[in-house]
């Protein structure tokens, strides 16, 4: 029922996920400069080229397998038992899943040592969970040690396989790369988190077609990086006009040059990566490639339960020892 | 070479008798592979399981719906093939069953290993049956053919796609000259029913169409590539022909016509096999038919020797078929009553009347190869199978009832002269098609009893039925359960559903009904799992196109010789 004082609109998002669209009005916009590639802030659409030979996409997956409370003299630190996949999807006609690594980290916050924490499996084999720690001791602490854990993996995978593919695109930012990172690395940010427009240039975002893009606008930093939005697809009308609505970033010490080169590509290719909500919960954002490599991943990381029974079994063994 | 093909899947169950294997990539298998694997127990000891293919598969993993499959070959959705084959065990070794620990390597079973597989490791006397589909020899255990341990081959399958002829034939030619036999082999005899077509005509001749690839085929299976060396062929005598000619087909020479003299039909008691197909009113009729042979028995003795054709009835010669009819069945015209009826007294008059109405419909279709006079020497037209190695009696244009009679006739004479001489050697093996014809599943009649005795006591006397036809679920359950080789060839796929095929996989009953011409699914007794089998294309002739020209058959040979 349309009221003409408001409109209800979906995020495309299925809702045990967290929205894909959060950007709100009190959100500063981040100064940014929105004229290094062109005058005019206005729509991109590619012009045709044959499509690249080969395509990365590497992503990973977490999993929280125990959270600790560990006892440490008199204090008590907040810590977890991880596990994590990175893999890569390579496209090159076909797509398949390669370059599949599973970690595992005992995190502590507050500063804390750990020693790795072995537990058997079935007699054959172990989990080894490798010791890792957080400066601060607070219950999230440990959770991004186990995402910092996993995101520079990733961020490894994306720069070795860049020098084998025309281009990596890397889920998430840049944050992770190093500084000497070589090769083109696109990093995909499938969630709308911060404002980086003010507002008119954002009321380009709804407006923009599938496969075209926004001009290249510069995030400033340690790490200087070009930023685009892509629409890769077009949702309902019942859902928000910025769903499909993606950002792209490039490292801006690569040059402009390379950045509109990757700019264009991805106009160009990512559409026909975009999911359906048939098949993924968090389409059309969620790139097929990623939605399939993320199962694998996930498979990967082995039964939960077995796991947590085996962690519990060698903690057990600990305890009545 | 490894043989490595792929190891124990863990995601489905491994049975101790089934179980399924992942299959690596670059490597296949397909149905009737045979293959083994090794596991441990804890007590070191290592259980080999031998198995063959049953099923094989490949899906895309990591694809969840039907339509990701175009995402994936668009090269967007990442899917992995996997191709997964199931195994039936065949064998254990040692016997705890025990199943295989998932990741298991599981190898193809080659050469000796294949052998014990199959156990034919275990077979002192083995012929072959066939080829599998990779070319290797497949065997059967003599023991269970020959009457040492079992007997019998029972075939089915639609009439002419199922070659059911040509692999009893070729079982034949196997049994004959693969050396299986040992020295009882020439003394091994084959009497064989050409109850349809004109196939089995020309088996002593070279095929001209034979294939250097056939001839191969032979040679895989250590049988040589040549016709039957010694074959007789038997056709009943011609209506009406008073020199005693042979009704043949597209054969013309080397062709023995046969008969009955009325005497013999008399005296051994064959008047019943006219009346094979009653059925419906079996024991009263039976009663009458017992009766007048009886009778007639006594009359027979009563005048003449036993080398006379001819009986002689209440004081009248009786030379032909028709005048028994007419002196059985006449009624003089002071008489109110026919011998039949006097003779069979106190039967009702209606069941009397049944027997005249047989009687005569009998003498139609029959009467010919039952004579009295113009015998000519009997020798040279007796049914004797033990003349040659194989004897081909061509009933195939015979009527119905004719047929009944021939194949009752000769198999009684020949379960009876088997019987006096109370040893199972010489070994005969007889091929009968139509098998439901002479022994249905429903009601009994004298043939059926014959074949019943062949099939229950067969074994200790030397006798080997080779029976076939297109329904097992039709024929006699009994003949049907005492075969040891059970051979299936292209089934109708309701039939393929019944129990008689039990011993069919579901898979395998989905084959039964695709089998090409020269292939067949093969049970026997020690192998718990049905094989396929291709047998070679016929080395000899099976029509008269493929008779190979040579000098003996030129008819001009003689001329130019003068």
């Amino acid at each position: 029922m349309a009221n003409g004082r408001y409109t209800l609109r979906l995020d495309p998002w299925a809702a045990e996920y967290e929205g894909s669209i959060q950007l709100g009005e009190e959100d500063e916009a981040v100064a940014v400069d929105i004229r290094v590639e062109a005058a005019a802030w206005a729509a991109i659409r590619p012009p045709a080229s044959p499509p690249p030979r080969r395509i990365a996409f590497v992503d990973g997956v977490r999993r929280i397998e125990h959270r600790l409370l560990i006892g440490d003299g008199e204090r008590t630190v907040f810590g977890l038992l991880g596990s994590f996949g990175v893999g890569a999807v390579l496209v090159d006609g076909a797509a398949r899943v390669e370059h599949e690594t599973i970690g595992r980290v005992a995190v502590a916050g507050g500063g804390l040592k750990l020693e790795a924490f072995e537990a058997p499996i079935d007699g054959r084999g172990a989990l080894l969970f490798a010791p890792r720690s957080e400066a601060e001791n607070t219950p999230v602490a440990p959770v991004d040690g186990l995402q910092k854990a996993m995101r520079h993996t990733e961020a490894g995978l994306a720069e070795r396989l860049s020098s084998e593919v025309d281009v990596v695109f890397l889920d998430g930012p840049l944050t992770f790369l190093t500084a000497a990172a070589g090769g083109r690395v696109v990093g995909f940010v499938k969630r709308l988190l911060r404002n980086y427009l003010d507002p008119s240039a954002h009321a380009l975002l709804p407006r923009l077609d599938v496969g075209e893009r926004t001009p290249l606008f510069l995030i400033p930093g340690r790490e200087p990086r070009y930023a685009w939005y892509v629409r890769i697809a077009r949702g309902r009308p019942i859902e928000s006009a910025l769903t499909g609505v993606v950002r792209l970033e490039a490292k801006a010490a690569r040059g402009l040059e390379e950045a509109k080169t990757l700019a264009d590509l991805s106009a160009r290719e990512m559409k026909r990566f975009a999911s359906d909500a048939m098949r993924d919960p968090r389409a059309p954002q969620n790139l097929f490639p990623i939605g399939g490599l993320e199962a694998r991943l996930k498979h990967l990381l082995g039964d939960p339960a077995v796991v947590r029974r085996a962690v519990e079994a060698q903690l057990h063994s600990e305890v009545t020892a | 070479m490894s043989n490595s093909v792929g190891r124990v899947l863990g995601t489905l169950d491994a049975m101790p008798l089934e179980f399924w294997v992942a299959v690596e990539e670059g490597q296949y298998l397909q149905l009737d592979d045979v293959v083994e694997v090794a596991t441990p127990i804890p007590d070191g000891t290592e259980i080999r399981l031998f198995g063959v293919v049953d099923l094989v598969r490949a899906r895309h993993e990591g694809a969840r719906f039907d339509s990701d499959v175009f995402l994936v070959e668009r090269g967007v959705l990442p899917a992995s093939v996997a191709h997964a084959a199931h195994v039936k065990v065949t064998r254990v070794e040692p016997e705890i069953f025990v199943p295989p620990r998932p990741g298991q390597e599981v190898r193809r079973a080659t050469g000796l290993r294949r052998d014990q597989a199959l156990f034919f490791d275990g077979m002192e006397r083995r012929v072959p049956i066939g080829l599998s589909r990779d070319g290797e020899p497949v065997f059967a255990n003599l023991d269970f053919l020959d009457g040492s341990r079992g007997a019998h081959v029972n075939i089915s399958g639609i009439s002419g796609v199922a070659t059911k002829t040509s692999y009893a034939t070729f079982l034949l030619h196997s049994l004959f000259t693969s050396g299986a036999l040992g020295g009882d082999a020439a003394n091994t005899h084959a009497l064989v029913f050409n109850v349809k077509g004109e196939d089995l005509l020309f088996l002593d001749q070279p095929n001209a169409k034979l294939k250097d690839e056939d001839r191969a085929a032979y040679a895989r299976l250590g049988l040589p590539a040549e016709p039957f060396g010694s074959a007789q062929f038997l056709a009943p005598v011609r209506k009406g022909s008073a020199e005693r000619l042979p009704a043949t087909g597209s054969r013309g020479a080397g062709v023995t016509a046969f008969f009955w003299t009325i005497r013999e039909v008399v005296q051994e008691r064959l008047l019943r096999f006219l009346f094979a197909e009653a059925d419906d009113t079996a024991s009263q009729l039976s009663f009458v038919v017992d009766r007048i042979e009886a009778k007639l028995a006594a009359a027979a003795a009563a005048k003449g020797e036993t080398k006379d054709p001819w009986i002689e009835v209440e004081g009248a010669r009786v030379e032909t078929f028709d005048a028994l009819v007419e002196a059985l069945t006449e009624r003089e015209e002071n008489e109110e009553r026919s011998l039949a009826e006097k003779w069979a007294f106190p039967a009702a008059p209606g069941t009397v009347s049944a027997f005249e109405r047989r009687l005569h419909a009998a003498a139609r279709h029959v009467g010919h190869l039952i004579r009295g006079k113009d015998v000519g020497t009997r020798d040279a037209h007796l049914l004797d199978w033990k003349r040659k190695q194989m004897s081909i009696v061509d009933i195939h244009a015979l009527h119905d009832r004719a047929k009944r009679f021939v194949v009752g006739a000769v198999l009684k004479r020949m379960f009876e002269e088997k019987e006096s001489l109370g040893t199972a050697r010489p070994l005969v093996f007889v091929v009968l098609d139509e098998l439901n014809k002479y022994a249905p599943r429903e009601g009994s009649g004298p043939i059926k009893e014959v074949l019943l005795d062949i099939s229950e006591r067969g074994r200790s006397l030397g006798i080997v039925l080779v029976g076939a036809q297109q329904t097992a679920s039709e024929v006699e359950a009994r003949i049907v359960a005492n075969a040891s080789l059970r051979v299936v060839g292209r089934l109708d796929a309701a039939e393929a559903e019944r129990p008689e095929y039990g011993f069919l996989t579901a898979a395998g009953r989905c084959r039964a009904g695709i089998l090409k011409p020269g292939t067949m699914i093969v049970l026997q007794p020690e192998i718990p799992t049905a094989l396929l089998v291709r047998f070679p294309f016929p080395a000899w002739a099976t029509r008269k196109s493929e008779v190979a020209e040579s000098a003996g058959a030129d008819p001009f040979a003689g001329f130019r010789e003068r």
